[in-house]
């Protein structure tokens, strides 16, 4: 029963997968046409003969759905084509910026993990206070606050105003290490990590706490909690113990569900923290109409989505009994 | 990415109060419009984004009566002004544009894609959802993996693509296609659930045995059974999507200059934070307030028209 439902999902993840490649293909044939990365057109020495050649090398005088099989017969290997600019391997340029992308993203959710999960059950606890209030309107002004511009704000408070007020800035805005310090400095990394991570973590923050102290509502009013009072047993340990367990295990599945976003999350932040990663790095491809990079990115990232989508529901079907194979 | 939905209980009515208030024999739609009118935040957050529609609106008149600018007129001798300068209340730009017309302009940006895309997404969405729910089979089959497929490309890298695919044709309504063609997939899911719960019920058999035909079916007992869901969507969407649309326009793939967009007001804001950082204020505090305003005035109507929360 459950080889067959994990069968299905990964022949659903398949047809998604196919899809999502006719998509980015599709709008690189429509616009990409038959340019070769790497050759620089408008050197007078190039023959049309040489052009006609290297085109026919690549495939390009092929008609579409020939080029597509190539295509797609690449990204199986994790090839993801080549850029327009530099002629490099996608694929080179996405792991060489892969580990600092991760980075910006799990430091994100570790700190929307450990500040939610707090503020969430303080809210529960004392619900309808003037602190469940304040946390509450502050999670809503969470939902409404652009992220590009808190990230500016913070870069302007934490940034630009102590430098001309102190004449040093409080915390690095820019990069993710100092690069005239030569080496690896976990320091220095971590105190370049500290404001992206937290503008990052905010959007998480707003989320995750409101859901928190639902959740936890709800649990402080099952039977079971009312029995472990009943005991006599501690509140502290009725609260810490039994509620809270209960009450952070669908937030689990929440936090679950912001893994696919591990790659692309982040991009707006790592433009305005000039953070080196993947996110930036196709910005940057995209504002010099380097198409051929930005699809391979894209591919990449949605493959991620669909690779973890699938995980997540063999998982969830492994480990949750009550899921209905259907 | 955050939906809307997890927002909760911004001015949630009290349940023992409204419990009393229900009066006998009325519709559900005066009995959901009476509790919104009576939920004050969320009747001030609805004016609030009333206010700036008006201004989106009227923003020619403003530049022509009242600030006495065009949203592109430049004035290198005045540029940098601080706000309360003659002649420019909220001072200008880089180039001596009139900060104060180009925050109105704006306004046209940031409310119209909002609307038009919500108006589009809404419109997919729902064919598509009462479509694959009525007739399940291998219609809901293709359709969900036609979802599957637009959600499963993260939506920003998508907008980056077609931002500069179309470089020179984005303007209004083609923006509002575009994030569109990504949102009606969350739409479309949404209103196949609630169909897939209404297709069981009595009156659907009912209606079906005296002869009822399938478009009669979907558009006399379907439509407005998940309407209540739409509405909700509908208002909760309208914040994210303008959230979404100023990221496009500041990473400037969306709406570009000389036309003046919340977003791409904020573009070039690094280089000139240091001398002028009210310039990165004010676009922020904009779009900050009218979402702020959009979504609680979205979970008021929630609270006021979603039948399970009562």
């Amino acid at each position: 029963m459950l080889g067959r439902y994990v069968a299905r999902r990964a022949l659903v993840a398949v047809v998604v997968l196919l899809g999502v490649t006719v998509i980015t293909f599709g709008l690189m044939h429509s616009t990409g046409g038959d340019y070769v990365p790497g050759v620089n057109y408008d050197n007078p020495h190039l023959r049309t003969e040489t052009i006609t050649a290297i085109r026919h090398e690549y495939g390009l005088d092929q008609p579409w759905w020939v080029q597509y099989g190539l295509w797609l017969w690449n990204v199986l290997h994790l090839d993801f084509g080549r850029s327009m600019i530099d002629g490099a391997p996608v694929t080179d340029h996405i792991v060489q910026r892969l580990p600092n992308t991760l980075e910006l993203t799990v430091a994100a959710i570790l700190f929307g993990v450990a500040l939610s999960i707090p503020a969430g059950v303080v809210s529960a606890l004392r619900r309808g206070e003037r602190l469940d209030h304040s946390l509450t309107t502050m999670s809503v002004a969470g939902f409404a606050v652009p992220e590009f511009w808190l990230g500016l704000m913070v870069i302007l408070l934490f940034g630009v105003i102590p430098a001309q007020r102190l004449g040093v800035p409080l915390l690095p805005t820019s990069g993710a290490y100092d690069p005239l310090a030569g080496g690896f400095d976990p320091l220095d990394r971590l105190t370049h990590l500290v404001l992206p991570a937290v503008v990052l973590g905010f959007a998480y923050l707003s989320v995750w706490s409101r859901f928190t102290r639902s959740s936890m509502l709800e649990v402080l009013s099952q039977d079971y909690v009312r029995t472990a009072r009943a005991k006599g047993m501690g509140e502290r340990r009725v609260v810490y113990v039994h509620a809270l367990r209960n009450a952070i295990t669908p937030l689990v599945t929440l936090v679950g569900l912001e893994l696919p976003g591990l790659v692309s999350g982040g991009l707006v932040v790592e433009v305005v923290f000039g953070w080196p990663g993947i996110g930036r790095f196709a910005y940057e491809r995209a504002i010099a109409f380097d198409y051929t990079t930005v699809m391979g990115i894209t591919t990449f990232a949605a493959v991620l989505v669909v690779a973890g989508n699938l995980l997540a529901d063999v998982l969830y079907a492994v480990l949750d009994p009550r899921v209905s194979y259907s | 990415m955050i939906g809307p939905s997890a927002v909760t209980e911004a001015g949630r009515i009290d349940p023992v109060q409204a419990a009393e208030s229900v009066h006998a024999g009325q519709s559900y739609w005066s009995e959901s419009w009476r509790r919104l009118r009576e939920n004050r935040v969320a009747m001030f957050a609805g004016a609030v984004v009333l206010l700036m529609a008006v201004v989106a609106v009227t923003a020619p008149l403003l530049s022509h009566f009242v600030t006495h600018h065009t949203f592109s007129a430049q004035d290198l001798d005045n540029n940098f002004a601080g706000p309360g300068t003659p002649g420019h209340w909220l001072g200008t730009d880089e180039l001596g544009r009139d900060t104060l017309t180009r925050l109105a302009y704006g306004a046209q940006v940031s409310l119209g894609v909002a609307f038009l895309t919500v108006l589009l997404s809404l419109t997919l969405g729902t064919s598509a959802g009462l479509i694959a729910g009525h007739f399940g089979g291998p219609i809901d089959e293709v359709l969900m993996r036609v979802v599957d497929i637009i959600l499963a490309v993260p939506r920003i890298f998508l907008f980056i693509l077609v931002g500069i695919l179309f470089f020179h044709n984005i303007n209004v309504l083609t923006l509002s296609l575009v994030i569109a063609g990504v949102g009606w997939g969350g739409t479309a899911r949404l209103v196949r659930g609630e169909v897939l719960s209404l297709r069981t019920r009595d009156f659907m058999l009912a209606s079906r045995s005296i002869g009822g035909t399938n478009f009669r079916l979907i558009r006399v007992h379907l439509l407005p059974n998940v309407l209540p869901v739409l509405i909700v969507a509908a208002s909760l969407g309208v914040g994210t999507i303008m959230l979404a649309e100023a990221a496009i326009d500041y990473l400037g793939f969306g709406i570009h200059p000389p036309t003046a967009s919340w977003g791409n007001m904020l573009t070039n804001a690094q280089t000139y934070f240091v001398h002028s950082p009210w310039l990165v204020f004010l676009p922020g505090v904009c779009i900050f307030a009218t979402v702020l305003a959009a979504n609680v005035f979205g979970n008021g109507v929630r609270d006021a028209f979603d039948p399970r929360l009562k």
